[in-house]
């Protein structure tokens, strides 16, 4: 603190210092956009807007997840849906096989087909999205199926795991989004490797009995992966509401920030401007203020 | 009355004259001078009483100052509050520049950066790009931690330079005083002396916007200069040396010049300001940072140890953060050399799963100390740094205002008004004009009488 200053050198130093505070604090605002840039500017809202901030950050992120996640669950219901496909051709080269009609020869075309038809099935359960196995369940790395025709089913045993992943949305709800390809192509009586397959020997073996009997064995894989179908239409449908969820809660978070944060250009021009106004007039005012004293006075 | 008697009152009205010059003189001089209180040179009228032979005439009347003592006290009051203010507000703006608060840098940002690298893992837990991410995402928070702890390290070691410069500055100001009190000591007329006296209130002045000061006035004109009201700093021609101690640990400690300590005693003034920013203001935010870099090393650990990692066959899960002492956390928060295999993204029993990154990501986003997330309780500590430095600049602006208040009341009372010195300056220049006339007068008519008796 300067000694020796008279008073109202002292006072107008004291109103310029104010006048530039308030200047300063106007400029800090426009140049940066925000109303809060070190902690003294509103330090009360400060915790809020750290935490407004993070749950931005995560509703972002949970949209990247989200949109990463939407990729996969299509590719599934893709997959999916051409397996229907497959299934349903099965089941049409079935019906013509095991007709009292059909010959030798043409049971063996189809039995060629039908071979085909499940090397396209098991490369539809091995699906990759990234270099991973959309259908192995949590062992993504694994490849889930391998085209096996000594095996009984027509591929090796399922070389994934189950599917326990889960995806959350902006709020912390978890769904699934996945099934594993054990339980879609290859669990009991409804594995529909099995089923082809077994159409596929009695195709080759001539053995009209052994077609009639696999029938129901096909629609019944035929419906289950119809429903897992269903199943990543849900998904679908899910990762929708979850993105739109996300989407929604990122526009309010922002909206909140730019509450909490931001500046008021205008305000902040404004008194930027008068700032700057009673400055000049300041100086103006004390530049004209007498110098003189009786003594200038003194012959 | 003899014409002779005449001749020798009005030579001496013009010494009296002469002597009212000079002190306007002073008074004119310094009148910006730090320190220094109007002088006047009262007249005194001597008795005129002709009948008994008895002519008047005038005096001198003893040098007077208007200095005001409680004027100069309350000035001493407001100036001490306002230095620690004015120390407060300077550390603790700089101290502010360490928080970030818009979240999108620094610890704060490297948290939400980490909490979403565990969020991404969530989706693809056995891609090992994701697990990189995971890794180096914890490298960063462990480097601004660090680097925000060494930070603070820093501005408390100046915090503490700063004191025990202050320290030597309140021991320069009060050798000064103390050369004072001998000058008033050896010769009486000193402490009446309007320079000697300035330069000792100027001192006075400054000490006290150092450090929160009592200073008593001695029968023979010296000061007696207590620091925080108890520790003596001059009395008489002795001065007792202030210590700001830095050798025993983090904290400053006030030592009197027997070494005990004072610390306590000493809470005003720019001393009691920095020794309150480095023992107390900056201690209380490092703290803040421990804590929060404890909580979240302890709850990823937590949740990471519960899970299973990548491995064949899946171990229990590692920890990922590293930390020395609680109380250091947040400097010495390390991140444990695990191969991305080893981070536990799954649940036991869902080896391949993601239980484990989401628990991870939801501790970004659930309560973890007390009542707050982590980047609720980043903002408290910023909140806290914010609310102090507010404080302190509002304190400091308001008692400036006093301090000026003050200083003006003071300068009612016993500054030099230019003004009034002038005016004092032509009334006495008349005075001495006119006497010098009766002057010459008398000295016609002596000269009349001497060519008479010719």
């Amino acid at each position: 603190m300067i000694q020796g200053l008279d008073r109202s050198s002292r006072e107008f130093l004291q109103d310029l210092s104010r006048l530039k505070t308030r200047s300063e604090q106007a400029m800090r605002r426009i140049s940066s956009g925000y109303r809060v840039t070190r902690p003294s500017d509103d330090p009360a809202s400060l915790s809020r807007i750290q935490t407004v901030q993070a749950s931005l950050e995560r509703a972002t992120q949970v949209l990247a997840n989200l949109n990463l996640i939407r990729t996969e669950v299509n590719t599934a219901e893709h997959a999916l849906g051409q397996a229907v496909q497959v299934m349903d051709r099965v089941i049409e080269l079935g019906a013509r096989g095991a007709t009292s009609t059909a010959t030798a020869e043409s049971r063996a075309a189809a039995a060629i087909e039908v071979e085909g038809l499940l090397g396209r099935l098991v490369n539809l359960a091995n699906t990759q999205i990234n270099g991973r196995y959309l259908f192995a369940g949590d062992a993504d790395q694994a490849q889930p199926f391998a085209l096996d025709l000594a095996a009984p089913e027509g591929v090796t045993a399922y070389a994934g795991a189950a599917a326990t992943r889960q995806m959350e949305d902006v709020h912390g709800v978890r769904f699934s989004v996945a099934r594993d390809g054990g339980v879609i192509f290859h669990v009991g009586a409804a594995s529909a490797f099995a089923a082809v397959n077994a159409l596929r020997v009695a195709l080759e073996t001539n053995d009209e009995a052994a077609i009639q009997a696999n029938m129901g064995a096909l629609r019944s894989a035929g419906d289950h992966l119809n429903q897992h179908l269903a199943f990543y239409g849900f998904a679908q449908n899910r990762v929708s509401d979850a993105t739109e969820g996300a989407n929604q809660a990122g526009l309010v978070l922002r909206e909140t920030l730019a509450a909490l944060r931001d500046a008021d250009i205008v305000e902040a021009a404004v008194t930027l401007s008068q700032t700057r106004t009673h400055e000049e007039a300041a100086y103006s005012a004390r530049a004209r203020l007498p110098r003189s004293s009786l003594f200038d006075f003194l012959g | 009355m003899s014409l002779f008697v005449a001749l020798q009152t009005s030579a001496q009205a013009l010494n009296v004259y002469q002597r009212a010059l000079a002190v306007t003189q002073k008074n004119v001089i310094n009148a910006s001078t730090p320190g220094y209180a109007r002088h006047t040179a009262p007249q005194v009228a001597l008795e005129f009483r002709p009948e008994q032979g008895i002519y008047g005439g005038v005096a001198a009347g003893e040098l007077r100052s208007l200095r005001d003592e409680f004027a100069e006290r309350g000035v001493r009051r407001q100036v001490t509050v306002y230095g620690r203010y004015e120390q407060l507000s300077a550390w603790l703006s700089q101290v502010e520049g360490q928080f970030d608060v818009s979240g999108q840098s620094g610890v704060p940002a490297a948290i939400n950066r980490l909490f979403s690298s565990f969020s991404a893992l969530s989706v693809t837990p056995n891609d090992p790009g994701a697990r990189l991410q995971v890794m180096a995402r914890a490298e960063e928070v462990a480097r601004h931690f660090s680097g925000a702890a060494l930070e603070m390290t820093a501005t408390a070691a100046e915090g503490r330079r700063a004191a025990a410069e202050i320290t030597a500055e309140v021991n320069r100001l009060a050798g000064q005083v103390v050369n004072f009190n001998r000058a008033a000591r050896d010769q009486a007329s000193a402490s009446g002396d309007p320079g000697l006296s300035a330069q000792a209130f100027a001192a006075l002045e400054e000490l006290s916007e150092l450090v929160d000061i009592q200073v008593l006035r001695q029968g023979d004109g010296s000061f007696t200069v207590l620091a925080g009201g108890q520790v003596p700093l001059v009395v008489g021609d002795r001065q007792y040396q202030l210590e700001a101690d830095l050798s025993s640990g983090p904290a400053v400690i006030l030592r009197d010049s027997r070494g005990d300590d004072v610390t306590a005693s000493i809470t005003g003034g720019r001393l009691g300001g920095a020794v309150a920013f480095a023992n107390e203001y900056v201690p209380g935010y490092a703290a803040g940072l421990n804590e929060l870099a404890r909580n979240l090393a302890d709850a990823v650990n937590a949740v990471l140890a519960a899970g299973v990692d990548n491995q064949n066959p899946p171990q229990p899960g590692a920890a990922l953060f590293a930390y020395n002492a609680p109380a250091d956390a947040a400097y010495s928060l390390s991140v444990n050399p695990l191969s991305i295999e080893e981070l536990a993204a799954a649940l036991p029993g869902a080896e391949g799963g993601n239980g484990n990154a989401l628990a991870l990501a939801d501790l970004g986003r659930t309560a973890q100390i007390g009542s707050d997330t982590f980047a609720a309780f980043y903002g408290r500590i910023a909140s806290r740094v914010g609310a102090d430095a507010t404080a302190a600049r509002e304190l400091r602006i308001s008692h400036e205002l006093l301090a000026t208040q003050a200083r003006n009341y003071r300068e009612e009372r016993q500054g030099v008004s230019l003004d009034e010195e002038a005016a004092q300056l032509i009334e006495v220049q008349r005075a001495y004009q006119a006497n010098a006339k009766v002057f010459q007068v008398i000295d016609s008519l002596t000269e009349t009488t001497i060519a008479m008796l010719r």
